[in-house]
């Protein structure tokens, strides 16, 4: 019996490895060139995206902060729980975007949505700069600190669009920081590509290893 | 929770006050100077390689929900197709976040509007692929190669999959503009396209061509916001060196 269930894993995980290997080798083939096999792959990839979103959004969002506490509210568990069915109807105003004559409903959640949007975003730059610009007053007392103060400068110089640099020498600065801007983001370039290599030997060792057995699991 | 002290809100409220205050000062039809990005010109210039192609545009909005960096996409996006419209060019807009679906659909809609073309208006162009960042980017990339799409927009916030994207346009010979703040994906736009905008020339840009006093006020408003922070920063600097530290914990939150 127990040989049996195992037998049956190792089925199932032989299959999931072919799966996947596949489905590697069905995005790889995009760097040839756009072709039927990418397009399928394609297209169940989005699939079981949309798909998963919608299961996502219910067992992490809408039941545990949404269902849950209504029933609770319902049962008499929670004093107030059953307010949440005006969520409901706050919900389904989305949905007038597809009614001609009542559109303008849709409008009064889109604006609510915008509006909090704004709201957190403006609560959120600010809690976030004003800790940086505080750690940014460095003593004068290294190499490293006057480096990173004149960066800074320079850079926050160049972003100044409302300007006309007519006194040359600050133009020179705001140019300065154009070029230590692109010193920063050939940094994080290499960087980055560093990663996306160990992502793209990590699908080679999956294909090579578990799926072809070269180079033992 | 944090809170601010009295000098933080003092400093908040006062950059507050300074972009409201261009922000009237332009509606009340004043002049206000924005330099000019190098990309700007650009954008016609891409309109135009379309036009000539007889193909379709491509105009991302990026990953960003409602927040400045689409916002400021979604101006530009409007400039965009209002000025395509009058070729008679389409605008595909692939879009990743569910929510801002209908807003994107309502600023496209009115866009060929202004274009003199609401014939046009296709909602099939306005397209969810997925809120997964490899999946959308699949999906944008193979809607250029099958769309084949003249011109390339890649506005607002992106992740990793930039790269993806915008070295797939760059495959296809395609001219493509970017515009983004998220810094770490500012690198690989730089070499896969033909114009990048840097972090906050985003809302420069969206302010410029749109040409809205609100969106221009708030811009210059913000400059000033900008050399408050510069003078903060040289005044920080200054004390620090000197070893006090009650600048410091006059600004803390």
């Amino acid at each position: 019996m127990r040989k049996s269930a195992s037998k049956k894993r190792l089925i199932v995980e032989v299959i999931g490895v072919w799966i996947a290997a596949i489905c590697t080798l069905a995005i790889f083939s995009f760097l040839i060139k756009e072709n039927p096999f990418y397009r399928l792959f394609e297209h169940i990839f989005l699939g079981l995206a949309v798909g998963y979103t919608v299961a996502k959004t219910w067992t992490d969002v809408l039941r545990p902060k949404w269902w849950d506490p209504m029933i609770a509210g319902f049962q008499g568990v929670t004093p107030f729980g059953w307010l949440w069915i005006f969520a409901l109807f706050a919900g389904l105003l989305w949905y007038f975007q597809y009614s001609k004559r009542y559109h303008w409903l849709s409008r009064i959640v889109i604006g609510f949505t915008i509006g909090a949007g704004a709201g957190m975003t403006f609560k959120g730059v600010f809690v976030v700069m004003m800790p940086q610009i505080t750690s940014s007053f460095k003593p004068l007392n290294s190499f490293s600190n006057v480096f990173f103060v004149v960066t800074i400068l320079c850079v926050l110089s160049y972003f100044f669009f409302s300007f006309r640099f007519k006194f040359r020498p600050i133009k020179k600065v705001s140019e300065l920081g154009r070029i230590l801007l692109m010193i920063s983001f050939g940094a994080f370039f290499g960087n980055t590509v560093m990663t996306r290599f160990a992502v793209f030997i990590d699908r080679i060792q999956f294909l090579l290893r578990e799926w072809l057995r070269i180079g033992g699991v | 929770m944090e809170h601010a002290t009295w000098t933080v809100r003092i400093l908040l409220f006062g950059v507050c006050f300074a972009i409201l205050y261009k922000i009237f000062f332009a509606k009340r039809g004043r002049k206000l100077f924005l330099r000019r990005l190098p990309g700007l010109e650009a954008v016609d210039e891409a309109v135009g390689r379309a036009t000539e192609l007889g193909s379709p545009i491509l105009f991302s909005i990026g990953l960003g929900s409602f927040d400045g960096a689409t916002f400021a996409s979604l101006s530009v996006l409007t400039r965009v197709v209002r000025l395509a419209a009058g070729y008679g060019i389409r605008t595909i807009v692939p879009i990743f976040r569910p929510e801002i679906y209908p807003v994107v659909e309502e600023y496209v809609r009115d866009a060929y509007g202004l274009g003199g073309r609401p014939d046009l208006f296709d909602p099939t162009d306005i397209r969810f692929y997925s809120d997964n960042q490899s999946t959308w980017g699949s999906a944008v990339a193979g809607t250029m190669i099958r769309e084949h799409t003249g011109a390339h927009f890649f506005f607002g916030a992106y992740g990793f999959e930039s790269l993806l994207i915008a070295e797939t346009g760059r495959n296809l010979g395609t001219i493509q503009i970017a515009a983004t703040d998220s810094y770490f994906q500012i690198p690989f736009f730089l070499v896969t396209c033909d114009y990048t905008l840097i972090g906050e020339e985003l809302y420069a840009a969206s302010a410029y061509l749109s040409d809205d006093p609100i969106l221009k006020g708030s811009v210059v408003g913000q400059d000033i916001g900008k050399i408050v922070i510069f003078i903060l920063l040289v005044t920080g600097v200054i004390f620090a060196t000197l070893g006090l530290d009650w600048f410091v914990r006059l600004l803390s939150l």
